[in-house]
């Protein structure tokens, strides 16, 4: 439970915001300078705000009106920065000590963060030898080893190349699920937002203009317009079933248990595999087609559909969740609503390696 | 032959002496200073840098002047000290060390200053977050990233010190025994026509620069290899 | 033969013109080396002679030891007034001395002064071993004339192996008196003739006759003076009763 309610004159605007965050997971979304790193910044005591309030559960960290405020090291909020920032005078394991309180690690123990994050290799190592990747994962870890009582992200994956940015997201996955320590993560990439969110806070200009989860927030033409207007993959993780290379596929099959085709991979059965379906790439059929080449097709109910400016994105369930975009003219064609069954046509070539 | 006489070891030790000693003592007040200036936005900053600059840019005896007006028994510093604690600074060795360490004081400061810009002030926050209090993070991440810098402005001012003389001959005087550094000594030698005397300590003085710089650069290529 | 243009002609004329007014050209400028005691009598000397002659005087007071070398250096000097005949002795077995000019023109007294903040007296040379006297500023006791006077007093009195640790020896003899005026000091040996022309400094005890040395400023011209004959001409003035008075009204010493 954060309760932050505070004002921060910044260079173009005030930051100003008034929330109460409580998931597990809250993404920070919104464009470039929107103030998403001053509120991450303000969080974690590095900044102080003119006036307000910011309380964790109970503890006050930033009172004005009580004058107090407590500073960054007895916050106990871990902050992972977007460029890692690891200290290069130390080896990684140097830098994942650095905060670590005592040799009794509970809950978060050395030996269960190096597994989950898979650092094991690199803890000798000095931050300038390692990839982007990897100095996130161990600015992660170094965070993780204070037994912060919440952890801070500053678009952590924005340093890290494209084909990597989703392996990272399982880690995150992980550390949740084994250390329940809340997160706000801050994005503007609305894939992430999918991929991650269980809710969203969406910043403009030092404002909080929305606030929900990623579904409901779909509603928010401000939101919708975001995600309307960058490219938008489907992202899932899938294990390989088997090649027949001499057909030009790969069969994998999804977490939940979606069979799909790819193109022909050299990966040996069970290798994990994360997936891409671009959203535009995805055509709705309102009845069972036949005589397709497309190689995917599965039957989906349409469980939300929203528009704006010409284009319809749509969320079916299917297994997995699919955002399909389409253009205005071609739901209105098919008359398409929610609650709908309808069946998704992908290419195998559409589907792409993440 | 080129061993020193016994006065010239006591000049030596005094020199060398009262230069470790000045350098000891701005070294906590110049390091934190340097820091404060190079991190901070404050109040009457620029007036700092400009007083801290002063004796880099004045003549040496016009700092001496300035150094025996406050310091002297009628001074405003000479008679709480002398009153208080009686003290007395002018003419005797304590004199040489303030001299040396007021002159190169500034040398400290701006050198240890650039070092600590050099090292990323997010580095300092994220160390804070992780739970490290203002001394710990400048001791464990600031220093060990400025280190170089830092410790050629401890290098620089030790030179300067050793080699004072405006501000010394000033605020010290010029006491056999006493107050006589190697600069002060070759001076007095040289008024006395003694110059051959004056020549084996201006010899002695380079072995010591000599000697100053090797043990710097040795220091320097002891340290683990800092990858950065 | 080549024409002779109007505006040389007119500069020639001109130049002639000055040549014909006599003393503004050929007024010479004369260094004066004095010992740095000799300041205040020789500055209300120097206008009175400037004006005179029509000559200049550049007076360079500092201490005799360190003006003697300077002369030995080469530097341009005319006239030198010694605190000592040492430093004077010096030069002329180098031959740097005109010929039959040196001569001992002045005398003085040893004083030892206090800050006039804190005033005492002293009733004897003894005094000065008191432990309330720690710091005592002589002139560098080497070389410099005062001080090599006053060491030479104080060893007379068999004081001096037991002072010598309390000594602040500096520059010249006014420094001695400056730190006894700021106070940094607890006493001075001084010139009878500096304590006279400072008020932030009272005597202590006046070094009688037959317990100091025997003190002497001698005079001479300097032999590789650019003007020997405005050389001597000063000297003559320095030694009429004109100056000598001037010089008693200091507070030295005129030798019968």
């Amino acid at each position: 439970m954060i309760r932050a309610r505070f004002r921060l004159p910044l260079a173009a605007f005030s930051l100003k915001v008034d929330v109460f965050l409580s998931a597990p997971v809250t993404i920070l979304f919104g464009p470039s300078g929107a103030g998403k790193t001053s509120f991450l910044e303000t969080l974690a005591g590095l900044r102080r705000p003119d006036e307000g309030d910011i309380r964790i559960e109970e503890s006050v960290l930033f009172s004005s009106s009580l004058g107090i405020r407590l500073p960054p090291e007895e916050r106990q909020i871990g902050y992972v920065p977007q460029e890692a920032l690891l200290f290069p005078h130390l080896t990684a394991e140097g830098n994942i000590r650095y905060g670590m309180r005592s040799a009794e690690q509970v809950p978060v123990s050395l030996d269960s963060v190096t597994q989950i994050l898979e650092i094991a290799p690199l803890l000798a190592r000095y931050p300038q030898t390692l990839s982007g990747g990897e100095r996130q994962r161990v600015a992660l870890a170094r965070a993780l080893m204070t037994q912060p009582r919440l952890l801070l992200m500053d678009e952590p994956l924005s340093a890290v190349q494209a084909d990597l940015r989703h392996r990272i997201l399982p880690y995150l996955k992980r550390i949740r699920e084994q250390f329940h320590i809340p997160i706000v993560y801050v994005t503007h990439d609305p894939g992430d937002v999918m991929a991650l969110g269980e809710e969203v806070v969406v910043m403009e200009e030092g404002r909080v203009t929305a606030q929900g989860s990623p579904v409901t927030l779909l509603h928010q033409p401000v939101f919708l317009r975001r995600v309307l207007q960058g490219p938008l993959d489907n992202s899932f993780a899938a294990e390989v079933v088997h090649n027949k290379p001499d057909l030009g596929v790969t069969q994998v099959r999804t977490e939940k248990g979606l069979m799909l085709l790819i193109p022909n991979q050299k990966e040996d059965p069970r290798t994990s595999l994360r997936l891409g379906i671009p959203a535009e790439d995805i055509l709705i059929a309102v009845s069972a087609p036949e005589g397709l080449s497309a190689r995917n097709i599965f039957p989906g109910k349409i469980d939300q559909m929203e528009a704006a400016a010409g284009t319809v994105l749509l969320r079916v369930e299917a297994l997995e969740t699919f955002l399909v975009r389409l253009s205005g003219s071609a739901a209105e064609n098919l008359h398409l609503h929610v609650g709908q069954t309808v069946h998704l046509i992908v290419k195998s070539h559409s589907i792409h390696l993440l | 032959m080129m061993v020193p006489t016994p006065e010239e070891w006591s000049v030596i030790r005094l020199t060398l002496g009262t230069a470790l000693l000045s350098t000891v003592l701005i070294l906590p007040v110049g390091t934190a200073l340097a820091w404060a200036l190079a991190r901070g936005r404050w109040w009457g900053k620029s007036l700092v840098e400009t007083v801290v600059a002063l004796p880099l840019v004045m003549p040496p005896v016009a700092t001496g002047l300035l150094l025996l007006e406050l310091l002297g028994r009628r001074g405003l510093l000479g008679s709480f000290l002398e009153r208080s604690l009686g003290l007395d600074i002018v003419f005797t060795w304590r004199a040489v060390v303030v001299a040396q360490a007021v002159m190169s004081f500034p040398f400290l400061v701006r050198s240890a200053r650039i070092a600590f810009e050099t090292v990323n002030p997010r580095l300092e926050q994220i160390a804070r977050t992780l739970g490290a209090g203002p001394f710990r993070t400048f001791f464990t991440i600031t220093l060990p990233l400025s280190l170089r810098g830092v410790v050629s402005g401890v290098i620089l001012a030790f030179a300067r010190a050793l080699g004072e003389f405006g501000a010394t001959i000033l605020l010290a005087g010029n006491i056999p025994g006493k107050t006589t550094t190697l600069s002060l000594s070759i001076y007095s030698l040289v008024q006395l026509g003694h110059d051959s005397q004056a020549y084996r300590l201006l010899a002695f003085s380079v072995l010591i620069a000599f000697g100053a710089v090797w043990a710097s650069e040795r220091l320097m290529r002891s340290r683990p290899t800092d990858p950065s | 033969m080549r024409k002779i243009k109007l505006p040389s002609l007119l500069s020639w004329g001109i130049a002639a013109l000055f040549l014909c007014s006599g003393n503004i050209l050929l007024a010479a400028e004369l260094h004066v080396f004095a010992a740095a005691s000799l300041t205040d009598a020789l500055k209300e000397l120097q206008p009175v002679y400037e004006k005179k002659t029509g000559d200049t005087l550049l007076l360079n007071l500092a201490a005799s030891s360190l003006l003697a070398r300077q002369i030995q250096e080469g530097a341009p000097a005319d006239l030198f007034l010694s605190a000592d005949e040492e430093k004077m002795d010096q030069l002329e077995k180098k031959k740097l001395l005109m010929e039959g000019s040196h001569k001992s023109l002045l005398s003085n007294q040893l004083v030892i002064v206090v800050p006039s903040d804190r005033p005492r007296t002293f009733s004897s040379l003894r005094d000065l071993a008191g432990a309330d006297v720690k710091k005592i500023a002589l002139a560098e006791t080497q070389s410099v004339p005062a001080g090599i006077y006053a060491k030479a007093c104080l060893q007379k009195a068999g004081l001096w192996d037991q002072l010598a640790g309390r000594v602040i020896p500096v520059e010249n003899v006014r420094a001695a008196l400056a730190a006894a005026e700021a106070g940094n000091v607890d006493a001075a040996i001084v010139y009878k003739t500096d304590a006279l022309i400072s008020k932030r400094v009272k005597v202590a005890y006046e070094v009688s006759l037959a317990e100091g040395p025997r003190i002497s400023y001698p005079i001479a011209g300097v032999k590789t003076s650019l003007h020997p004959k405005e050389a001597k001409s000063l000297l003559a003035f320095l030694e009429s009763s004109e100056a000598l008075s001037v010089f008693k009204k200091y507070g030295f010493l005129v030798p019968q």
